[in-house]
């Protein structure tokens, strides 16, 4: 299948972000991160509203006449990009950092905007996340919340909505406006929603929430009439400009990308379910899966040790609850 | 893969048919293991009542509470989970329909609540840190140390006997790999904290010995107290094996370790060693360093 042959270049987009991730964002220092794709671009999504991708990693934020809403700085070396990038386009002071969840990754860095005096902004369980687990490259929250809170400044917004543990116990997703964009971490990721998973064991996935997790993001979109997700990373899949595989920006995409990612998540889980109830034993579920090719042509960057792994973390859920 | 084999082992536990009135070893000191297939839970006898763990699910529960009239007809008065894993937690509704009260801590009561089992009886006594149940003069004593296998683990230690059960994390005969090969249960940002607080408290109660929670080939019922510390130096190994790659630049594109650099001798002693196992397990690990999870 061209999807199952084009799993490699998903992988080489997955190892990028764990190179990155891995080497504390330090990928080299080339302008570029590969031919064609600058390391660091910043993209006007609205009036006022940006998105900054700092290699594989994005966030997004929010000029207004008071000052400027930030997210997620990644850590120390993109957060001074990102500083320099939305001083190209405003003087405006950075009042507020809001993080999406509290992974490492997303959070550390932000220590140049409290020194100008930005607020933090974290779900709660975010921040006793940072307590119980310190890092001193990550600044500590100003202001949490529990289920929802709302930055407004200059006549724009940015919401965040708290929905159950998801990707990390205390991921929220944010609405942008203006642009009435989604900003979604690690979570549902334009272009597709199909996408086997960098890490397919899901160490950090809530898989006994995703369904119901995504179902609830959906119920937002449905009542905020929704339409684009902003994803915070760039990945491999198929350009929906060209039709072609490889590293596509991925920046936006229609919101119809959460559906999928509930339903790829609700299709692994129905399959190793349903191999259950046929009275395969648990043992074997994984394999008779992969023999059966289930999902192989559906699932974009499909490899059969990856979906076995996946399949695995699966029948362990579905066997212990976690 | 070898790691796969380790995984069909713990699916092995996990889906064992339990024999018709499952063994029971007694331990003494009114201490007792329940033992269903490869799964082992501990029950305490006193004057005035029984207390229960784990009860595995429905139909072991059944042999589980035929097994314990063999030995007293006093009452099951206490239920306790070891954690939320429903392998470990369903089917106590024959104890609560004698009578007896469930005890969990309080994360799992809340696991409980957001991810709902029917065969998982809803506890009655949450607790946070510690809490004792008692039948006479004896005790079970539940600490809760923090996150390591999932986010509520308790460790059961029986007085007098002087028992201590850390169930899914440490078993006899000796220091082994986790049975879950992918690592998604364990809490790497706490488990070397919690190993720690557990051997200071094998030393501050002066614990005799470490009860077995598995059965996996014939393993024996109880060991040393000092496996606390080899189980605990296992993970200090893995941990340490990732922050010398990381030092050294041995770790892949793909956040694994570069497996030919790691000397594998240390881990081959280890019960359930396999080269992949390892490779997974300090995946796993990787993650924590970048992600802090």
């Amino acid at each position: 299948m061209r999807i199952r042959a084009q799993g490699f270049l998903t992988i080489l987009a997955g190892l990028c972000c764990a190179a990155q991730a891995h080497a504390g964002a330090h990928t080299g220092d080339s302008e570029y991160l590969f031919p064609g794709m600058p390391r660091i671009e910043t993209e006007q999504l609205a009036d006022g509203v940006y998105g900054f991708r700092h290699t594989f990693y994005r966030n997004v934020f929010i000029v207004t006449d008071e000052g400027v809403i930030a997210t997620d700085p990644m850590n120390a070396r993109a957060a001074a990009a990102l500083r320099k990038a939305i001083a190209e386009v405003t003087d405006q002071p950075v009042r507020y950092v809001a993080y999406s969840h509290s992974h490492w990754d997303h959070s550390s860095g932000g220590a140049l905007f409290k020194q100008e005096g930005a607020q933090f902004v974290a779900q709660e369980r975010c921040a006793a996340n940072h307590v119980e687990n310190p890092n001193p490259d990550i600044v500590p929250p100003d202001i949490t919340y529990d289920d929802y809170y709302e930055i407004e400044l200059g006549g724009k917004s940015l919401e965040m909505f708290y929905f159950g543990p998801s990707h990390d116990n205390c991921l929220v997703v944010m609405v942008v406006n203006p642009g009435n964009f989604l900003f979604m971490v690690d979570t549902a990721n334009p272009p597709s929603g199909w996408q086997m998973h960098y890490n397919p064991a899901v160490s950090e996935d809530r898989v006994w929430n995703m369904v119901p997790w995504h179902d609830q993001v959906e119920a937002l979109i449905e009542e905020r009439g929704i339409e684009t997700v902003i994803g915070a990373h760039m990945n491999a899949g198929i350009d929906p400009e060209t039709g072609k595989y490889g590293i596509v920006r991925g920046t936006t995409g229609p919101a119809t990308v959460v559906a999928e990612t509930r339903d790829f998540w609700k299709a692994g889980i129905d399959a190793v379910r349903a191999k259950l109830a046929s009275g395969t034993p648990p043992t074997e579920v994984p394999d008779a899966l992969v023999e059966d090719g289930v999902l192989s042509d559906r699932v974009i960057g499909y490899t059969p040790d990856a979906a076995r792994i996946w399949f695995q973390r699966l029948t362990s859920y579905a066997i212990t609850g976690e | 893969m070898a790691y796969r084999r380790v995984w069909l082992c713990l699916l092995a536990c996990v889906c064992a048919v339990a024999p018709a009135f499952g063994q029971v070893e007694p331990l003494g000191d009114g201490v007792y293991l329940f033992r269903a297939g490869v799964d082992r839970s501990l029950f305490v006898v006193g004057d005035d009542g029984v207390i229960v763990t784990d009860p595995i699910n429905a139909e072991v529960a059944a042999d589980y509470r035929a097994a314990i009239r063999e030995i007293t007809t006093a009452p099951v008065k206490y239920v306790v989970y070891s954690h939320y894993h429903w392998d470990r937690v369903s089917g106590a509704q024959i104890f609560k329909a004698e009578g007896a009260e469930v005890v969990t801590q309080e994360q799992c009561a809340q696991r409980f609540r957001d991810n709902p089992n029917p065969a998982v009886v809803d506890p009655d006594i949450t607790f946070a840190e510690r809490y004792d149940v008692s039948v006479g003069d004896r005790t079970l004593e539940l600490h809760y140390l923090g996150p390591s296998h999932g986010d509520c683990l308790t460790v059961f230690v029986a007085k007098p006997a002087n028992l201590l059960q850390a169930v899914d994390l440490v078993n006899p005969p000796r220091a082994s790999f986790p049975a879950d090969p992918l690592g998604a249960y364990i809490r790497p940002h706490n488990l070397r904290q919690f190993l720690a607080r557990l051997e200071g408290l094998v030393a501050d109660e002066g614990i005799d010995g470490v009860v077995a929670s598995s059965a996996m080939d014939d393993s024996p019922a109880v060991g040393p107290p000092t496996l606390v510390a080899d189980q605990a130096q296992f993970w200090g190994e893995v941990y340490e094996a990732v922050d010398v790659a990381i030092e050294q630049g041995n770790v892949g594109i793909d956040s694994f370790v570069k497996m030919k650099t790691v000397d594998l001798t240390v881990f081959e002693p280890y019960g359930g060693y396999s080269e992949e196992k390892l490779k997974m397990l300090m995946r796993r690990i990787n993650g924590w360093h970048d992600m802090g999870r």
